[in-house]
């Protein structure tokens, strides 16, 4: 605000300060907000272990160090010796196993949010965009999956599929992003064609139809910027709700298949030694709290950073 | 061109016409159901026919919902009538290929209410205003020196450029959106009541900016409001609605000193006047009951419903059976209405003007109008609008 004021009051020859890029501005205001920028390191610092854990971790994530096991006679605990966290029944080490999770919680946030946006989007314009019946049918539709329970859907894909090549894929991990993807782009249809509805009755698209602007430009410069930081927000705080879900899926047992072990798995494995052993279930839970909590933290500040409205305001 | 074989029933067309709208219908579905099956029409706008002629300001005033922006609309081609034409120079805005069209929008813009919902927040006024130059191929090479050319003619620091609608305030918005209607100079600008939305004291600054804007390109205006006195003001003519219907056309001194519409009469005994001599003398008539739905309209006359005239007069039949159309009643005046002399005769809504003159007699109007000026100008004042561009 104080900036903007000040551009007035300054002399009409002084060259006004050119105003920050809308793109530049909203990053300015994201660095502004603490708690985001704590929640964006923490994902970057997932992604990074995502990408170079299995070349970093103390070892690798399916070997056994029976050593240790059979001196303790179960899992081994955290902070003593060569495994920092400990490891499981089966002497692998937990560190390493997590990073090894990592990889597959963010391929899972990514993946799943891919699917998302390339169902949800289309379906979601295009209701918008043709209006009458066609959006009837797709609302409707939408209306079907959004009625029918998540995880039950995820779970019966799951066991149907577990055994034929599709569910085999990726280490049965294709199976698990494609079915949460198929249920979640509810939320980004409607939300995209709610934001495009309301878009395509403003005055600044009557104005551009009255200038002449093909129907492209329109969608391209009118249209889009002004949905694309809604979009953002709802692929970011979906993120989350994906990781809960893959985890929730590995508790039960469906998704990566062993040796490999998503977080949800880990905490699976290790609720037989809950009363011995926490650290089996703590570290994982600990693991994913983190996940869910930055991936939030950074989704709320790109909502704030993102709405020109807020723009001045602390 | 223009003559087209409906032209005989309606009144005879000016040659002088820029914008001639001939029977325009507009009426919007109302679609229910998973089948989308459609349940009713809202007649938006119902069977008016008017001209615009080369350089006038025609004001169009009405309640909410009676159609005023919807016709603005169609005569720029933002909405596709559902029947009738819109000629614009001449020639049918509907029967215009894409490439036409888009030739046309250069001709003819808009500026509208919202100062905050017409400018894009994504893009910066530089953008903003160079889009219709970019659109049109307009001042190739030299593009961002006509945009500061455009924003100091509005009135506005021409350094702006980089900045974002939303660092402006409503007023210098609206100047913004007069800058971008400007950019392609056009001949007609539909203004859609774009004082409504803002202060009274900048009220006054962008109506004086829009009367310079007149003068200086000679534009054509059709000037959407629902103040009747910021209306008087700008206008050369003025046409009132009631329920997609154009009720009463006229100048200013016909329409507010001798109405012929029981409608126009009744509004006008709505405006308060800031004059408690004159304002005692004011007889209103207070319409009862709410506006009809444009779905489902009254028979008849659309006003029979609310009207005082036809209650007055003992609730004449023609009036429920019979559509009124819009005939002259005086001179460059016509009225909607099968009791206009009538309505003539009577005092209501004008009845704070000067009495001892007979009212409604032409010469009485003139006689009026010299005594009234004196009285007219604190009322203005009172609008925020007086000595403007005068």
């Amino acid at each position: 605000m104080a900036n903007t004021t000040q551009a007035l009051e300054a002399p009409a020859a002084a060259r006004a300060k050119p105003s920050a890029s809308l793109w530049s501005d909203a990053l300015s205001r994201l660095l502004r907000n603490r708690l985001a920028i704590v929640g964006g390191v923490i994902v970057l610092g997932l992604l990074l272990i995502a990408i170079i854990g299995p070349y970093i971790a103390p070892f690798p994530y399916q070997s056994q160090d029976l050593d240790a096991v059979t001196l303790t006679g179960g899992p081994v605990a955290p902070f003593r010796g060569a495994h920092i966290l400990g490891t499981d029944e089966l002497g692998r080490d937990l560190l390493s196993r997590l990073m090894d999770g990592a990889q597959i919680s963010m391929t899972v946030a990514m993946v799943v949010q891919i699917v998302v946006l390339f169902i949800g989007v289309p379906i979601g314009a295009a209701a918008a965009w043709f209006g009458g019946r066609t959006d009837s049918f797709l609302m409707r539709f939408t209306d079907v999956i959004y009625a029918f329970p998540d995880l039950l859907f995820i779970i019966l894909l799951g066991v149907a599929f577990r055994e034929t090549f599709f569910g085999q894929a990726m280490n049965g991990l294709l199976l698990v992003f494609v079915a949460i993807g198929i249920v979640s782009w509810v939320t980004m249809a409607r939300l995209v064609r709610g934001q495009l509805l309301s878009l395509k009755e403003t005055e600044f698209v009557e104005a551009a139809r009255a200038i002449g602007v093909s129907d492209f430009k329109i969608v391209t410069r009118h249209l889009l910027p002004n949905a694309i930081g809604p979009v953002i927000v709802a692929v970011t705080l979906g993120i989350p709700s994906a990781i809960l879900s893959e985890a929730t899926l590995a508790f039960i047992g469906i998704g990566a298949q062993a040796p490999r072990a998503s977080w949800g798995s880990l905490i699976a494995d290790g609720q037989n030694y809950i009363r011995s052993q926490p650290h089996l279930v703590i570290f994982p839970a600990i693991a994913i709290a983190l996940a869910l909590l930055s991936f939030t933290f950074l989704g709320d500040g790109l909502r704030d950073a993102l709405d020109p409205k807020l723009k001045g305001k602390q | 061109m223009t003559s087209v074989a409906n032209t005989a029933a309606a009144p005879a067309r000016d040659p002088g016409a820029l914008v001639d709208v001939q029977n325009l219908k507009i009426h919007f579905p109302i679609l229910t159901g998973v089948f989308q099956t459609e349940a009713g029409r809202v007649r938006a706008v119902d069977d008016i026919s008017f001209e615009i002629r080369k350089g006038e300001t025609l004001g169009l005033v009405g309640e909410s919902g009676c159609g005023k922006t919807t016709t603005g609309r169609a005569l720029i081609r933002l909405r596709n009538p559902t029947a009738g034409k819109v000629f614009f120079d001449g020639r049918d805005l509907m029967s215009l290929s894409r490439g036409e069209l888009r030739r046309m929008r250069r001709r003819m813009q808009i500026i509208f209410q919202d100062p905050y919902g017409s400018l894009n927040p994504r893009m910066t006024v530089g953008s903003i205003v160079s889009e219709p130059l970019e659109t049109h191929h307009l001042s190739s090479g030299h593009r961002m020196d006509r945009v500061r050319e455009l924003l100091a003619l509005v009135g506005l620091n021409p350094n702006y450029t980089n900045r974002y609608p939303h660092e402006f305030s409503g007023g210098q918005r609206q100047r913004i959106g007069i800058a971008r209607a400007l950019a392609v100079e056009p001949e007609f600008i539909v203004c859609d009541e774009p004082i409504s939305a803002l202060d009274v004291s900048i009220q006054a600054q962008v109506l004086n900016l829009l009367v310079e804007l007149r003068e200086q390109f000679g534009l054509t205006y059709l000037f959407i409001a629902h103040d009747l006195s910021v209306v008087r003001h700008i206008s050369d003519r003025v046409g009132v609605m009631y329920l997609g219907k154009l009720v009463e056309l006229g100048p200013p001194t016909a329409i507010y000193e001798s109405p012929g519409h029981p409608y126009t009469r009744a509004l006008l005994s709505a405006v308060p006047i800031p004059d408690p001599k004159a304002e005692r003398k004011r007889r209103r008539v207070i319409l009862t009951g709410d506006v009809p739905s444009p779905v489902n309209p009254p028979s008849g006359c659309r006003f029979h419903t609310r009207c005082w005239l036809y209650e007055r007069l003992g609730r004449p039949e023609n009036c429920r059976t019979e559509d009124p159309p819009l005939r002259q009643i005086g001179d460059d005046h016509r009225a909607a209405c099968h009791y206009a002399e009538d309505a003539l005769k009577s005092d209501v809504g004008v009845a704070h003007l000067e009495d001892r003159v007979r009212r409604g007699t032409p010469a009485a109007v003139a006689a009026r109008h010299e005594a009234a000026a004196q009285a007219a100008v604190p009322h203005e004042q009172g609008a925020g609008v007086a000595g403007t561009g005068e």
